[in-house]
């Protein structure tokens, strides 16, 4: 089976090292890292992934304005995209993952499995 | 006697007068026509003879003179009487006389004096009138005898007569004359007198349009010129008068204020149109009668002190002289918390504390006893301790009331509260003076009011009329028919020149527009005054919206920086876990633990979020009970409820409450939750939901729940009673602090109450718990209705 390619945009260096090393480790993935918001969009070009995960809050600029890019772009308008987010309550949330306003996203802090099982959930959405 | 009589007898008298003065004069003038005319013609005469007969005087020839005598008065025959002849020794010679002489005749004899040439002397006696000339028979110069004519008197006199008569002819045509010119004079005098009386008796009898046409520039002329201008000032002073009278009577009849003027013997004097229309009385129906007959009295003393009560701020009641309570205001309700129909009748140290006895030493001490004995205001301080420990200090005063009251109102007695905090029981003594004053003052109103609302009878217009005048004072006229109408009366006393009281005139106003009005405009303002209160509300929940989202995003940007590391601990943990291999069961344990304190630091950041930020505050007017059911369906669904028996009592129809579903959703959980959490054996919770106090809250609680909600403020209960291990007391205090949890780590963060207060609170509402460690808990929560149904 072929990899599925994720593309990770998150200003977190460390946590994007983790999330590249566990996920590759499955067997299953291809993950590129871009901790640059402003250079998501460029990443989705050249990568071409089967799912981005997208922070919110990054600091040069906002995820959903990546996302709004991501849209009007006919290369990436259609590769499904899953945010992350440090501020959410879990309560009311059933899970780390879920939808909000019609976006999927994943609550951090997230253990593997939990993404993995969100990734999965998600990629097929088109 | 008229006027013109009197003008005639005067001008007659002198006419009388003149005439007797013209009649002496003329008498007068005719006496010397007389001496003229005998001097003239008769003297001549006797002188001539005396000379023709002088030789034979003195050669005494008696038969020549005798002869010659005798010839001369047979010629005059007609006018003389006698002639005589004295010889110079008065011896008479000679004579005419026949028969016998009179005697006067001998007597006539005298000398003549030197110089004298004549002598008339006239002689009246018995029968005999006449004028006797006496000549000297002169022989040179000397004297040889006298001659004496005698003429007759009524020769004379018919001379005189004719002259008399002429005379009086004369003066009788002119006095005729005189008479008649008078009476025209008197009557032209008198006839514009006549006028100007004429003129008068009109004017007396009202006439004022009478004038005199004046002719004469005399001073009856002038007279009635004055009268004419007089009549005409009187005239127009009568039409200014009696315009000013229609005009004054306009006023009054077309006033719509109702005029009545009072006799002092309490009847009634006259009213204008407008009284007989508000009374349904006819004019005649209320003159003369007495005036009581128009006013209800049915305002007893009691009623009249109560009115003053309602105006006093402070807790007031009137007590009977058994210590009963017989009115209060409405600062007595909302001090007690009680209902009015429980405070009235009842004995006020029941009432007030709860006592079966009056107040007395050594603590609390009773101001009534002490009035009584003193007869004047008097002052205690109690005191009580409130559900917190703290010593509340009062001041109660009490002064004995005027016995116009009547037996059932002997007492005003207040409450106040001393203000200072930590004050001894010296330091409230020190307000007792101005309470004391404040006292009085009341208990002085109540007598005043009293006598003033008592005053019509007749002791009460004495009065009044001591005081000179009343104003607006609220009394209630009573119509033909029985109704009564609420008016406000003004009175002022009429008095004569001495002081002295003549009659009341007094106005009533009928209230019952204004009243009404006054009632409405009441009604809008409080209308007004909830709504703004409402506003208030809103607006203060919504400022705690906006503090929180403040907040909220300062624990979004913690939340943040603190969960961005956590997810890298998580990851390393996930990859560390997958590089174990069998038989690690220690490191094993040791990244479980990891993960643990991961979710666990996660969660408390959770809490803080929960605890801080706050999306729009969505108020909306909600119904408490399908909050309260979703909630339970929420909890059902996701904790183990299976043990445990759920009991609703809703009450159905609850008012709306206006509050942030969500917000009240996450508090019922949060409560259920720690309800579930408290029973892990099982056990029952009961949900209640209602409207009503119960009335039976400790004290405390009692305090918290008024000083939150004003007096008769709509509010919805929720209750959550549980039969869990309760709270033990040292920890209730504690129980809405945030962080403080029992549960252990496992399963609490210790925010969920602090959180709940907190939407309670930004729904200006209130919970509190109750509990016995062992036998359960008891939550409970108010919410202020909507005020909209």
């Amino acid at each position: 089976m072929a990899k599925k390619k994720i593309l990770i945009v998150d200003d977190e260096e460390l946590f994007t090292k983790l999330v590249k090393l566990n996920l590759e480790k499955t067997g299953n993935y291809e993950v590129r890292v871009e901790n640059k918001g402003s250079r998501g969009l460029a990443a989705a070009r050249e990568f071409d992934p089967d799912l981005i995960l997208l922070d919110i809050l990054m600091e040069d600029m906002e995820g959903s304005d990546v996302a709004a890019q991501l849209k009007n772009d006919a290369n990436t308008k259609d590769i499904p995209v899953v945010f992350l987010t440090a501020v959410v309550k879990k309560e009311e949330v059933e899970s780390g993952c879920g939808i909000i306003g019609g976006r999927p996203f994943i609550a951090k802090p997230v253990s593997v499995n939990e993404l993995i099982d969100c990734i999965e959930k998600n990629m097929y959405r088109l | 006697m008229k006027l013109g009589q009197k003008i005639l007898l005067n001008i007659i008298f002198i006419i009388a007068m003149l005439s007797s003065a013209s009649i002496f004069a003329i008498t007068y003038s005719l006496d010397k026509l007389q001496q003229e005319r005998l001097k003239t013609s008769e003297v001549i005469f006797a002188k001539s003879l005396s000379t023709k007969l002088f030789r034979d005087v003195i050669e005494g020839k008696v038969s020549a003179i005798t002869s010659a005598l005798f010839e001369e008065k047979k010629l005059r025959e007609e006018k003389i009487e006698y002639i005589l002849v004295f010889n110079e020794k008065g011896y008479l010679l000679s004579h005419t006389y026949l028969g016998t002489m009179p005697r006067e005749i001998l007597k006539l004899h005298s000398n003549f004096r030197e110089g004298e040439k004549y002598r008339i002397k006239k002689i009246t006696s018995k029968g005999l009138f006449v004028f006797d000339i006496a000549v000297p028979v002169m022989e040179g110069i000397k004297e040889v005898g006298t001659l004496h004519v005698g003429i007759k008197g009524s020769y004379i006199e018919n001379l005189l007569e004719t002259a008399a008569t002429s005379s009086l002819v004369v003066i009788s045509i002119v006095t005729v004359i005189a008479v008649f010119l008078s009476l025209l004079m008197s009557a032209a005098i008198v006839s514009p007198v006549n006028k100007l009386n004429a003129a008068l008796i009109k004017v007396s009898r009202g006439n004022l349009d009478a004038i005199i046409e004046v002719e004469s520039k005399d001073e009856i002329g002038e007279l009635g010129v004055s009268f004419n201008r007089m009549t005409a000032d009187l005239k127009s002073f009568r039409d200014n008068l009696s315009s000013a009278q229609k005009y004054t009577e306009s006023i009054i009849s077309s006033m719509v204020d109702a005029l009545i003027v009072i006799n002092p013997d309490a009847t009634i004097r006259s009213v204008n149109k407008s009284t007989c229309d508000l009374l349904g009385y006819r004019e005649e129906e209320l003159v003369g009668k007495e005036f009581g007959l128009i006013f209800a009295q049915n305002e007893t003393a009691a009623e009249i002190a109560g009115a003053v009560l309602d105006q006093i701020k402070d807790p007031a009641l009137l007590i009977s002289r058994d210590f009963r309570i017989a009115r209060i205001n409405n600062a007595v309700i909302e001090m007690l918390g009680m209902k009015r129909k429980d405070i009235i009748g009842q004995c006020c140290y029941d009432v007030m504390h709860n006592s079966k006895d009056i107040c007395h030493p050594p603590l609390d001490k009773c101001p009534i006893l002490e009035g009584v004995q003193e007869n004047k205001p008097c002052v205690e301080t109690h005191s009580y301790f409130d559900e917190e420990g703290n010593q509340i200090l009062v001041n109660v005063a009490a002064v004995p009331l005027a016995d116009r009251l009547g037996d059932s109102i002997h007492y005003l007695h207040i409450t106040r509260q001393v203000n200072k905090k930590g004050a001894s029981r010296d330091g409230a003594l020190e307000e007792t003076g101005y309470l004391a004053q404040e006292l009085k003052k009341y208990a002085r109103q109540m007598a005043e009011t009293i006598e003033q609302k008592l005053i019509f009878d007749k002791t009460g217009l004495e009065k009044m009329a001591e005081s000179g005048s009343v104003r607006n004072l609220e009394v209630q006229y009573k119509t033909k028919n029985g109704e009564k109408i609420p008016v406000s009366f003004s009175a002022s006393v009429i008095q004569d020149r001495d002081n002295k009281l003549v009659g009341i005139v007094g106005v009533a106003r009928d209230m019952r527009q204004a009243r009404a009005l006054i009632a409405s405009l009441e009604k809008s303002t409080n209308e007004l005054r909830d709504l703004y209160l409402d506003l208030q509300n809103t607006h203060e929940m919504l400022v705690q919206a906006e503090k929180m989202t403040a907040v909220g995003q300062l624990a979004s940007g913690v939340a943040h920086e603190v969960r961005n590391p956590l997810g890298i601990i998580l990851q390393g943990v996930n990859y560390l876990e997958g590089r174990l291999s069998n038989g690690q069961g220690d490191i094993s344990e040791a990244l479980s633990m990891l993960k643990e304190s991961v979710n666990r630091a996660d969660k408390i950041i959770d809490g803080l979020l929960d605890f801080s930020k706050f999306k729009t505050l969505e108020l909306k007017p909600e119904d408490i009970n399908s909050i309260l059911d979703n909630s339970l369906v929420l909890v059902r669904s996701q904790f183990k409820v299976e043990n445990i028996e759920i009991i609703k009592e809703l009450k159905v129809g609850l008012p709306s409450v206006l509050a942030d579903k969500n917000k009240l959703e996450q508090v019922f959980i949060n409560v259920l939750l720690n309800a579930i959490q408290s029973m892990p054996n099982g056990g029952r919770i009961i949900i209640r939901s209602h409207d009503k106090r119960s009335g039976e809250e400790k004290p405390g609680i009692a305090r918290m729940i008024k000083d939150n909600f004003r007096a008769g403020e709509g509010m919805v209960i929720v209750e959550f009673e549980d039969t869990g291990i309760g709270i033990p007391e040292e920890n209730m205090k504690k129980i809405f602090d945030p962080f403080f949890t029992t549960k252990g780590q496992k399963s609490g963060t210790g925010l969920g109450l602090s959180v709940s207060r907190n939407i309670l609170q930004m729904h200006k509402g209130l919970i509190y718990a109750e509990s016995q460690a062992g036998k359960g808990t008891k939550i409970t929560l108010i919410l202020k209705t909507s005020g909209r149904g």
